[in-house]
């Protein structure tokens, strides 16, 4: 087996489990924690326990991609609410508010119409993808735009949307085209999404220091 | 799909990926760096503003000062100078009436002279830090409180008014805090210039205190403040009972 293969092999297993590292550290900091990131905690605990239930129905060889379309709703709904408090403007609340009713509304249609449960659902992935990349641009044009004199470094906010940016901007991409990858060799498939685990496990340590910043700066204060 | 085409589409696919995952670490890192450059330019805009309000203060200071010391020094002097000579003119109970009345009027110039050189001490400005500082060692160890040592090594290299104000202060400060604190039986001052650097070091041997206790509040704070203002680094060690090490350091 090509040593490459073994890398993004083991890529692959270390992204499956890294999710328990910012579950392990918002648990620990959970009283720390602002009413925002009890929330992204909430959904991280959501993501563990479908990617426990999706593994268990692939370990049975059962079909476990209707879990996803669950799931890319359950996802952008989470993520949506958070970027929806963390926006200050009412302009900028309104437009995440409608996107995230529009978003939802597609995302069943999708399912219904066009992209069974039993298959990738590769537009609502993308499509989540892409918003969720636009939210994340738009929270740093917000920043960037402030006056406020503040280390960004040293906000959790701006650790978790780079987590979202990283992570959602990278990976659209691959979900845009995941029913075409069914196509490719095992070899080529594990490449590709062994460069979808790097960005998973970048996506969850960024989450894992924003946390940690938060519960820190709680703590000091 | 044939088996160059799947090549070709992962490949492309790898690449977009890897492209789309550079634009969005750039993205951060331009926020990031671009934010920094801006609050580093606030700061620096803030830091001239507070320079400027506080060589408006010291000019403003010195006026009073001086006002004080010509106008209601100079006063008092001339009252002095007719009371002396009204002085034989009266008969004895009178006479020694008038005797008090000089008296109390010589100590309230000696206090005016003293409030107009702790606004603003007139030797500081005249014969520099050094000689200042080594004025007021000397008229704490002329009191017989305690052993003052102090040592200059190197040239002294004269900074602004407000500069050599704000150290001047702080080592008043910290005088200040020894005498009424510590019982320390001797304090060591040094100041160094080398190489466009100044540094001051301060000991007393006295019973030393824990830092950040409740209690040593607004002189420490004020000691931090200024010479964050100055833009010079300032640290304190103390250890109960092994007395206090204090060290200033300040580019020239």
């Amino acid at each position: 087996m090509p040593l490459s293969i073994v890398f993004f092999d083991v890529i692959i297993k270390v992204a499956q489990v890294a999710i328990i590292v910012p579950l392990i550290v918002a648990c620990w900091r959970f009283k720390y924690l602002s009413r925002t990131l009890r929330l992204l905690s909430g959904l991280l605990v959501i993501s563990a326990l479908i990617s426990i239930v999706a593994r268990y129905l692939w370990s049975i060889k059962e079909n476990n991609l209707y879990l996803l379309h669950y799931y890319t709703v359950i996802e952008f709904c989470g993520w949506a609410v958070i970027f929806y408090l963390l926006f200050e403007s009412k302009f900028m609340k309104r437009i995440v508010f409608w996107i995230g009713i529009v978003f939802v509304l597609f995302a069943i249609v999708n399912s219904i119409f066009w992209e069974g449960l039993e298959t990738f659902n590769t537009n609502s992935r993308s499509v989540e993808s892409i918003l969720l990349s636009f939210f994340s641009i738009a929270y740093y044009v917000k920043i960037f735009k402030e006056k406020r004199v503040y280390r960004l470094e040293c906000s959790a906010s701006f650790w978790i949307n780079a987590a979202v940016l990283i992570y959602f901007s990278s990976a659209f991409l691959l979900f845009g085209f995941s029913n075409l990858l069914l196509n490719l060799s095992s070899y080529k498939i594990r490449e590709v999404w062994g460069i979808h685990g790097i960005f998973l496990i970048v996506h969850y340590v960024l989450i894992t220091v924003g946390i940690w910043i938060a519960s820190n700066q709680k703590i000091s204060h | 799909m044939d088996s160059i085409q799947s090549e070709d589409f992962s490949l492309i696919l790898i690449v977009g990926m890897a492209g789309m995952f550079l634009l969005a670490v750039s993205i951060i890192l331009f926020v990031l760096i671009y934010k920094r450059k801006i609050i580093e330019e606030q700061l620096v805009h803030q830091q001239d503003l507070i320079q400027t309000a506080i060589a408006i203060q010291e000019e403003e200071r010195k006026r009073f000062a001086a006002d004080l010391h010509d106008e209601i020094g100079g006063g008092i002097s001339t009252i002095l100078l007719s009371i002396s000579g009204l002085e034989n003119h009266f008969q004895l109970p009178v006479k020694e009436k008038v005797k008090g009345i000089r008296r109390q009027l010589n100590e309230l110039l000696h206090s005016v002279r003293e409030i107009s050189y702790n606004i603003t001490p007139q030797a500081l400005e005249t014969y520099g830090l050094i000689a200042t500082l080594s004025d007021l060692c000397y008229q704490i160890q002329e009191s017989g409180q305690l052993d003052v040592y102090f040592k200059c090594k190197g040239k002294e290299e004269r900074m602004d008014f407000s500069k050599e104000l704000a150290i001047y202060r702080i080592c008043k400060e910290l005088l200040s805090n020894t005498i009424k604190h510590s019982k320390s039986s001797q304090i060591d001052l040094s100041v160094i210039y080398n190489k466009n650097v100044f540094v001051l070091i301060y000991k007393d041997n006295g019973e030393g205190f824990v830092i950040n206790a409740k209690g040593k509040g607004s002189g420490m704070k004020n000691m931090m403040n200024r010479s964050k203002i100055l833009g010079a680094t300032f640290d304190i060690k103390s250890r109960v009972p092994k007395g206090m090490e204090a060290c200033l350091t300040l580019k020239l």
